[in-house]
Formats: C-alpha cells, sequence, structure tokens
C-alpha cells in the first residue's frame, strides 16, 4: 500500500532529474509561495513576480543536474529567484538605476485610506527604496526566514556580508517606518 | 558597560553561538538602551510583516499548468537522456571506421587465407574465401577508380569524428565532474 506522507524533497528532486514531470510538479506546488513571495517583494509587482516565479521552477528544472543532493535546496531556489527578478527588473528598466528600478510600480495604485493598507504600502515603498543587494539579503531573511548561513550560500557572499547588509537594511528601514511602528 | 548593539540583529534572528547569547541575555538585562534597541527590532520585523504578497493562495493549479506548459519538452540538461546527443560522433567514426574495413577486406581476405593455409585448413573454406576476396576486387577496383583522393578524405573524417568525439566525451566529464555540484545557479 502506498504511502500518505508526502514524499521528501530529496526523493522528487531525485525522480525530476530523471524526467519525472509529476514529481518536478509536486516541488512546484511545495515552493511556489516561497518563490512568489521572494520575487514579489524584491519587485513589489504581482504579475511580475508571478512571471518571474513561473521561470524560475522553468530555470530550476533545466538545472538541476548541477543541484548536488546535499546542497541547501531553499537556498538554491532563493537565489534563482532574486537573479531572475533582478534580470526582469533590469530587462523592463535597462537605463535605470536597478536600486531605484521598482519604484515605478508604486505609481498608480489606488489610493488607500485604511491605516493597515497605509503602512503596508509604507513597508512596500520603502523596502523598495533599499539598494538591490541590501533588500534581497532583507527578503531572504526576514521573509523566508533563511538562516545567515543559507543566505550567504545563495548569495554567494560571506558571512559577515550577510550580516552587514541585514543590518543596513534594517537600520534604513528603522528610520523609514519609525511612524509605522508599534513598539 | 560594553552595549552589544552590534550583536543584536544576530540575537534576534537566533544566529549566536549559545555563549554569545548568554553574555548578551545578561547584558540585557541590566541595560535599558540595549533593550530598547531589541525591542525596536523586534517591532521593525512586527511591521514588516505588514508587506504581504497579495493573491499568495490563489491560482495554485494554474500556476502549477501554467509552469509545466512552459517546461514543453525540455528535460533536465546533463540527464541521461539529453547526453545521447554525444554517441552521434561516435556512431558515425564507427560508420566511418567500417566502410574503411570494407575497403580493405581484400587485403584482410588475404592474409586470412594464407593464415588458414598455413594451419591447413579445409579447401570448402579456402573457396569461400577465394570468391570473397573476387567480389571485393572487384568492387574496390571500381571505388578505387575515383581516386586515391578519397581515401585520404575518408581517413581524414575518421580521425576528425574520432577527435570530435573525444572532445564530446571529454567535455561530458568536464561538466559532471570538474564544475558540477557546486549548487550555484549562474
Amino acid at each position: 500500500m502506498e504511502s500518505l506522507a508526502p514524499r521528501p524533497d530529496h526523493e522528487l528532486i531525485a525522480a525530476s532529474l530523471g524526467g519525472d514531470r509529476s514529481a518536478f510538479g509536486a516541488l512546484v506546488l511545495r515552493y511556489r509561495k516561497l518563490v512568489l513571495s521572494v520575487a514579489y517583494r524584491i519587485c513589489g509587482d504581482r504579475a511580475l513576480a508571478d512571471d518571474v516565479a513561473q521561470e524560475t521552477f522553468v530555470r530550476v528544472w533545466e538545472k538541476l543536474d548541477i543541484f548536488r543532493p546535499e546542497g541547501n535546496w531553499r537556498g538554491w531556489i532563493c537565489r534563482i529567484a532574486s537573479n531572475l527578478t533582478v534580470d526582469a527588473l533590469r530587462r523592463q528598466n535597462p537605463s535605470v538605476d536597478i536600486a531605484q528600478l521598482s519604484l515605478a510600480a508604486l505609481g498608480g495604485q489606488p489610493e488607500r485610506r485604511v491605516l493597515e493598507a497605509e503602512r503596508a504600502e509604507a513597508v512596500r515603498s520603502a523596502i523598495l527604496r533599499l539598494p538591490m543587494h541590501v533588500r534581497i539579503a532583507l527578503v531572504l531573511r526576514e521573509y523566508e526566514e533563511l538562516s545567515y548561513t543559507e543566505i550567504a550560500e545563495a548569495l554567494d557572499i560571506p558571512l559577515g556580508t550577510v550580516k552587514s547588509r541585514l543590518s543596513d537594511a534594517r537600520r534604513r528601514l528603522g528610520q523609514e517606518l519609525a511612524p509605522y511602528m508599534e513598539e | 558597560m560594553e552595549h552589544v548593539e552590534h550583536l543584536l540583529g544576530a540575537y534576534h534572528d537566533g544566529e549566536l553561538p549559545e555563549r554569545t547569547r548568554g553574555h548578551v541575555e545578561a547584558h540585557l538585562e541590566a541595560c535599558p538602551r540595549c533593550r530598547d534597541e531589541l525591542s525596536h527590532l523586534e517591532a521593525l520585523s512586527r511591521t514588516l510583516a505588514a508587506y504581504a504578497v497579495p493573491d499568495l493562495e490563489g491560482r495554485v493549479q494554474q500556476f502549477r499548468a501554467q509552469v509545466t506548459l512552459r517546461l514543453a519538452r525540455r528535460r533536465p540538461t546533463g540527464s541521461t537522456a539529453s547526453g545521447w546527443w554525444y554517441l552521434v560522433p561516435l556512431a558515425l567514426s564507427c560508420a566511418l571506421v567500417g566502410l574503411l574495413a570494407l575497403f580493405t577486406l581484400p587485403d584482410l581476405l588475404r592474409v586470412a587465407w594464407a593464415l588458414l593455409e598455413w594451419f591447413g585448413v579445409e579447401p570448402g573454406a579456402l573457396l569461400e574465401l577465394r570468391i570473397g576476396v573476387q567480389l571485393s576486387r572487384e568492387a574496390v577496383a571500381v571505388l578505387r577508380s575515383v581516386g586515391t583522393l578519397a581515401w585520404v578524405a575518408a581517413l581524414y573524417a575518421v580521425l576528425l569524428v574520432l577527435f570530435g568525439s573525444y572532445v564530446g566525451w571529454v567535455s561530458v566529464l568536464w561538466r559532471t565532474k570538474a564544475q558540477p555540484h557546486s549548487g550555484k545557479e549562474r
């Protein structure tokens, strides 16, 4: 009798590597939120995030053979998602500074009068104003709860750089969001 | 008193080793300034939670279907199936080697015949070999009329294809052993 327990990632990855699309589909369902979340919080555009998320899984499928089984799967996916998000933003606005790219997405938002919505918009705006490398580190830590080591692996940077980027992000956000923070 | 503000981010994230964590906690007991700083970090985390992804739960199956559609017929690179094309140069070189062997069949048969005679094999077998030699000679005579240039070209083609297949296999080995498994996307 077949077990009803969900198959572990490593099994699904191995099966996907052998060309099993249903196994890969299970991985897509399992990591869809993570990928969408990373993409959206970096670019601030839901439609773009959706497209990037799909492309992320296509890229993961194509590059499965270079993922080592003992590697950090979540970090690897986050790395691909964040790289593709930056690429997508760059394609949309090739002549604009990458750190400022997603600010364009803030225009045309309907006016929000509810306090929570205002705060959410302020947070979104403040995050999108962060320099890209700082923003990605913050998203991976604060929203996806990757460990420092996982972030370092995902972004291919030293552990100390992870700490300094997070510290920088929090310092900037702490100043910008002070009016919205409830101590 | 030495403040621990520089450690509070890692403390908040649960990234400090146990001993350092104990030191920070002891300091926090006695230092209102660092406690305030930690409260500020915690409040910031709560505030950041307001940045939610819209419609994160919806269209799950549609998303999966779209990904599957985009996969089309692509397979993971480096898988067994996608590596078969590396066998093409090998197959070609084998075919050309076989062709060359056919051209040199009369010489090969002549050697085999001489050996058989030397070992005293039955005349029936010798006759079959003679017929083979005769047919091959006629075929080769026609082919040789094209000129020796074809032979030289064929030889060079074989060498080229053999070299190509060698490079192909080396690149496969390099891809699967030297470079890969880094886990880095790019």
